[in-house]
């Protein structure tokens, strides 16, 4: 039997909201998601695979408006020489009269099919696919338990599609629906295609996670990946993450030292990545900076705002020094300095509560900005 | 800067011939004329020359114009600065012109717009209002306002307070922060409350999350109700699955057919059994038919038996009553006689009487004595008898008596007549009434309510007529023993013979009383008295008839005759009363004798024969027997056909509850069918809505709209710590600053206002003063405090610019309005103290008062008249008609 090529990918969250964000990046993170399907699909056809198996969590929410649920269909039509193969997962769950229904009652394009019942189906000559769809938001159970009991004819290549947190990232996971280790061995698959962990991860030597196509937070994993997967019978799958995702999300840190030139050190930090306007950065700015050096690097970022997609840059526990020469900035008027003595020891004052301190910081950057 | 003279021409009133001041220098310097004199018009003037441009339009300098075709205003001022006398002219309006020129040398310093720059760099400003003009010069009516340091003015005094400046370094980039920060705080929160402020963008923070939060409830209950829909499809679903189910179908409906079978069978039945019912009433009311026929006849026997009994006491009571009668009348025949007899007796006794008399009437002297002895004796017998019959008593009522025994007796007779009585003529010992054996010839009266039995198969109640002659009789009874009781006898004849005896006793007393009355009705002492009066005649008199009765015999004989008389004539009348009563009485019993002859033919009539009473009640008895067990049977049967009928009630509610069953079923099946149907498509309608689509994207919304709101709160707190501390740190450097204004004022205002001190504002303003009553804010003070506080505050700011070599003067234009006389010469006292080292300029309509102020007076004088002379430093050429060189 020749190998069986696919894509695998999970997640996908259609209809995510994106709520903290303003209404234009909205709009354009969503139309990112609905845009990674196209891009999916050219990468089956660069990879030469036929099928993408979407493991889990399609979309982010059980109603979704109609435009949520029906364009993306009509993205996955388009690509006609790719059959899509959609599995529910903990966010949309085949529930009855829930949105697997409400898809049947609109009718799936051709070349898009529901893995909503437990049952094997035979994906291509010898190819079967074993889904664990979810019903529930809470099954109370290992859904891939099942695929063990069922039987497929010699010879032919099993896949597992299943959906949920496993027992090493437990925490992060659905308790009920934990898969334990093993679930690829425990059940004979050749491969198990899993959704929930939204970066992509190799499990096992047969079981990956794909991640979501199209990065939607600040992760510490690494998001914005299909798996183009090879499998034959008798050996171990060929795994190959393949990059998919326009924006890029990140959580940055810039640990400053008191003898740093802060806006230097922002720039040099941002310098060579990814294309900035596609670009999602939550910035922490740490260590200590000196008075004057403070007001104008605060003022360097909110100058280079516009510049990304988004930047959120916490100074909370950016200390501040300040010596003779930093009050230079208000040319000797003492009721400026004094005025700024007062802030400083306020931000520093160990006996005052974190929000007073806070509060007294930004009252100093307040001053500087207004003196400057 | 120090004013030396001042020239005005074509400036309002003063037109050609122009107007000058001269001779004015260090120290006070006084210019009093009268209203309309131009006092103002100078003080504009100086104003516009030294502050407003030649080419200015501004309306200061248009008001300066002399009437139409009066030319163009013209100003000179002679002044030292910078160590040098120099001379500004001017020329507004038409053909401008400025310059400066030394005075020493006559050399033009500076023209037009270079001359403008120099007096605006030497004056501080370029507006009156600004710079040392602005914070010292008073003008006319502005006299309560006091001067302040704001905005361009504080050029002016902080200019001339550098060192403290220097020191302190507070100076306008702090005011302008803390002024940026306040403008930015003011934005977001209003000022009591410190709550977001309408229109900020903090406030649209709060409003959004508010209005998020509500979206999100509202999206929250849509998500719920989609929820529920769902539930709810599902559930009506499931149950028209199971209503419709193949196994269900027809189950109801066949076990419906089978309980209506067995309810047409049950009916069948009922109708049989009603058949039987309806024969056993039938035979029921047969019976009591025959039981009532029965017992009519045994009652009407007993009824004709009674009547029978009371036909027999009826005729008694006749015959007692005839017997009565006849007794009655023999008793009024005795009565009758005796009569005669007694009247025949009176007759005697009369007639003895009348011999008497005549007897007495022949023997009268005699006889008087006699019989007043005898009467004398006799009225002593009396009264001794009685004194023996003791006190009269009541004798009992008899005719009362009398006819209450006859009612009783009639009442008695009546209720005899109604009695029931039952005559035993056999018995076998099986009869008994009330539960005692009857015998043969027993004659018992039948009480109401008494039971008669024979055997055990006959029991009999007797229903008496009612017994309202019994309870007659008994009243009648009771009435004649209570009056019995009253008279004190147990019998009628008892009562007579006590009667007789009360009457005989009243009769002797009477009799007695009536002698004593007549004999001695004054008692005997004067028939006495009348004896011896007798006597002693009779001892005179002789002889006496022996032969005739004794009077008081005759008359008592006559007296008892006509007393037996009476009596008799009585006893006759009650005799006939008597005699009457016992043949009314004698009439009635035979009325009822025949009334009770009349029941017993009626009952005898209906009854038949007697002798065959025994075997017409035997026929009833039987025929009454046969009923009976004839319904017994009928009733047998009736009860059998009943336990054996099944409970309809029981198959029909089984009928109504199989049908009700099918008839829900089908309803709920199109009733699930609609329920689906409108179910799926608002589910539809929901879903399409992408309710929690939309709820997650709220939350999210609400949640960084919360975190904007927090920022926005961080900021206006961090506004607010901004503003604090820089209002601390400038509070603090202030006092600094006021300290050397502080230092001057105080002197001043001591001549003023003893132990007083001037509390300043942020722009040196005068704010409070403080006395020792307290603090008062200037804004509350009198006008003439105000006015004066005003004065003394431009003198201590004059005397510090001039002690800094900044040298401004002091222009007032009746500028002490308010001030009493006791205040303007402190005022004046305080103004001599402040005027050395700096220049004061009054302008004042109060010459008199202020003849007290001293200081310099200054005179005006035309131009043309040399009034207006340069200064005694002036070289001689400059003393020449200055004016001539602004014309050319």
């Amino acid at each position: 039997m020749s190998p069986f090529r696919f894509i695998h990918t999970a997640d996908w969250q259609l209809g995510k909201p994106f709520g903290r964000f303003g209404p234009e990046l909205r709009r354009d993170l969503s139309s990112a998601r609905i845009e990674a399907i196209g891009t999916i699909a050219r990468t089956a056809r660069a990879e030469g695979a036929g099928h993408v198996v979407v493991a889990g969590d399609v979309w982010d929410s059980e109603t979704p408006t109609d435009e949520t649920l029906l364009q993306p269909l009509d993205a996955m039509a388009a690509a006609r020489d790719v059959t899509w193969w959609l599995l529910p997962g903990n966010h949309d769950p085949a529930a009855r009269h829930g949105l697997w229904d409400r898809l049947r009652s609109r009718g799936l394009p051709s070349n898009v099919r529901a893995l909503c019942e437990e049952s094997p189906v035979e994906a291509a000559p010898g190819v079967i696919f074993l889904p664990a769809p979810w019903r529930s938001k809470n099954p109370g159970r290992d859904l891939t338990e099942d695929l063990a009991t069922q039987p497929t004819a010699e010879g032919m290549l099993r896949i597992g599609i299943a959906h949920g947190g496993t027992t090493e990232f437990a925490s992060n996971a659905q308790q009920s629906a934990v898969i334990a280790d093993g679930a690829a061995e425990r059940a004979g698959l050749d491969y198990l295609a899993l959704g929930d962990w939204h970066g992509h991860k190799k499990v096992d030597e047969r079981c990956w996670y794909a991640g979501t196509p199209e990065p939607d937070s600040f992760p510490r994993n690494e998001p914005g990946y299909v798996l183009s997967v090879r499998v034959e019978p008798g050996r171990p799958p060929e795994v190959t993450p393949v990059k998919t995702g326009r924006y890029h999300w990140s959580r940055d840190s810039l640990a400053l030292l008191a003898e740093d030139d802060p806006v230097a050190r922002f720039d040099a930090l941002y310098e060579g990545g990814p294309e900035r306007r596609y670009r999602l950065s939550r910035l922490d700015v740490t260590g200590t900076v000196r008075l004057d050096r403070r007001a104008a690097l605060l003022a360097h970022i909110e100058a280079e705002r516009a510049r990304y997609a988004f930047l959120e840059a916490d100074h909370a526990t950016l200390d501040t020094i300040a010596e003779a020469d930093d009050l230079s900035v208000f040319s000797g008027e003492a009721s400026l300095e004094d005025a700024a003595g007062r802030l400083l020891a306020g931000a520093k004052d160990p006996a005052a509560g974190e929000e007073a301190r806070l509060t007294a910081r930004l009252a100093l950057d307040l001053l500087m900005t207004y003196a400057a | 800067m120090l004013i030396e003279a001042v020239r005005l021409r074509h400036v309002r009133g003063f037109g050609e011939e122009g107007v000058a001041l001269s001779g004015l220098g260090e120290g006070l310097n006084v210019l009093s004329a009268r209203n309309e004199f131009g006092k103002s018009t100078i003080f504009d003037a100086l104003k516009a020359a030294l502050f407003l441009k030649s080419t200015s339009r501004h309306k200061d300098v248009a008001s300066l114009q002399p009437d139409p075709g009066g030319g163009a205003p013209e100003v000179e001022i002679d002044f030292i600065a910078e160590g040098r006398s120099l001379t500004l002219k001017k020329r507004f309006m038409s053909r401008p012109m400025a310059e400066i020129a030394d005075r020493m040398t006559g050399r033009i310093l500076h023209e037009a717009d270079d001359a403008e720059r120099f007096l605006r760099e030497l004056m501080g400003a370029d507006k009156p209002s600004e710079g040392p003009a602005g914070l010292l010069w008073v003008a006319q009516g502005e006299s309560l306002q006091q001067p302040d340091a704001r905005e361009g003015r504080a050029e002016a005094i902080q200019s001339a307070l550098d060192a403290e400046l220097d020191d302190v370094a507070g100076g306008e980039r702090s005011r302008l922060v803390l002024e940026k920060a306040k403008t930015a705080l003011d934005a977001m929160v209003t000022a009591e409350r410190q709550q977001p402020k309408a229109g900020s963008d903090y406030k649209r923070a709060a409003d959004e999350v508010a209005a998020l939060a509500e979206a999100e409830t509202l999206l929250e209950g849509k998500v719920h109700a989609s929820f529920k829909t769902r539930e709810s499809l599902s559930a009506a679903q499931d149950e028209l699955a199971r209503l419709t189910a193949p196994e269900e179908a027809g189950k109801l409906e066949a076990a419906l057919e089978e309980a209506q079978e067995a309810l047409r069978a049950g009916r069948a039945e009922a109708a049989a059994l009603a058949g039987l019912e309806s024969e056993a009433e039938r035979l029921a009311r047969e019976d009591v038919a025959a039981r009532i026929a029965l017992e009519r006849r045994r009652a009407a026997e007993a009824e004709a038996q009674s009547a029978a009994a009371a036909l027999e006491a009826a005729a008694k009571a006749e015959s007692a009553a005839r017997q009565a009668l006849e007794s009655a009348k023999k008793s009024e025949a005795a009565a009758k006689n005796a009569s005669a007899d007694a009247e025949h007796a009176a007759k005697k006794a009369e007639a003895r009487l009348a011999s008497a008399r005549r007897a007495q009437e022949a023997r009268r002297a005699a006889e008087t004595r006699q019989a007043l002895a005898a009467r004398i004796e006799r009225a002593g017998e009396i009264l001794s008898a009685l004194k023996t019959l003791g006190p009269p008593r009541e004798a009992p009522d008899i005719p009362a008596l009398e006819k209450a025994a006859e009612a009783a007796i009639r009442a008695e007779a009546a209720a005899d007549a109604q009695r029931t009585s039952l005559e035993v003529e056999a018995a076998d010992g099986s009869a008994r009434l009330d539960g005692k054996p009857l015998e043969p010839g027993d004659r018992v009266a039948l009480a109401d309510g008494a039971r008669l039995t024979v055997g055990d198969a006959v029991r009999l109640r007797v229903a008496a007529p009612h017994r309202q002659g019994e309870k007659l009789a008994e009243e009648a009874r009771a009435r004649l023993a209570s009056l019995l009781g009253e008279a004190g006898a147990k019998t009628l004849a008892e009562a007579r013979t006590l009667a007789e005896a009360v009457a005989e006793q009243a009769r002797t007393r009477r009799a007695l009383t009536e002698e004593r009355d007549r004999l001695a009705p004054e008692g005997l002492a004067p028939l006495e008295a009348d004896a011896a009066e007798l006597d002693a005649l009779l001892s005179a008199a002789a002889g006496a008839a022996e032969d005739s009765p004794p009077l008081t015999e005759a008359e008592a004989a006559q007296s008892e005759a006509a007393f037996s008389l009476a009596e008799a004539r009585r006893g006759l009348d009650m005799a006939r009363e008597r005699e009457a009563a016992a043949a009314a009485r004698s009439n009635e019993a035979v009325v009822e004798k025949r009334v009770a002859e009349t029941r017993v033919q009626e009952k005898m009539l209906a009854l038949g024969p007697e002798a065959e009473w025994p075997e017409r009640r035997a026929a009833l008895e039987k025929a009454q027997a046969e009923t009976s067990a004839a319904a017994g049977t009928a009733r047998a049967a009736h009860a059998e056909a009943k336990a054996r009928l099944p409970k309809l009630g029981q198959l029909e509610a089984d009928v109504r509850r199989f049908g009700e069953a099918v008839r829900n079923r089908r309803e709920r099946i199109d009733a699930c069918r609609n329920d689906i149907a409108s179910l799926e498509e608002r589910l539809r309608h929901e879903q399409a809505q992408g309710a929690e689509e939309r709820l997650s994207a709220t939350r999210e919304q609400r949640a960084a709209a919360e975190e904007a709101l927090g920022r926005y709160r961080l900021q206006a707190e961090a506004l607010r710590l901004l503003v604090d501390a820089l209002s601390a740190a400038r509070g603090e450097r202030r006092a600094l600053l006021q300290a050397p204004v502080t230092a001057e004022l105080r002197p001043l205002l001591a001549a003023l206002f003893p132990d007083s001190g001037l509390v300043l504002g942020d722009d040196l303003s005068p704010a409070a003063l403080t006395r020792s009553s307290g603090e008062e804010p200037v804004t509350r003070l009198s006008g003439g405090t105000r006015e004066q506080i005003a004065v003394l505050t431009r003198l201590a700011f004059a005397r510090l610019m001039s002690a800094r070599g900044r040298a401004v003067p002091v222009v007032l234009d009746d500028a002490l309005v308010f001030a009493d006389d006791d205040r303007i010469a402190r005022m004046f006292t305080a103004m001599t103290l402040a005027a050395p080292g700096i220049q004061i300029i009054v302008f004042t309509c109060r010459s008199r008062v202020f003849d007290e102020l001293g200081g310099r007076r200054v005179e005006p004088g035309p131009l043309t008249r040399g009034a207006g002379q340069p200064s005694a430093s002036a070289p001689p050429e400059a003393k020449e008609d200055s004016l001539a060189a602004i014309r050319r």
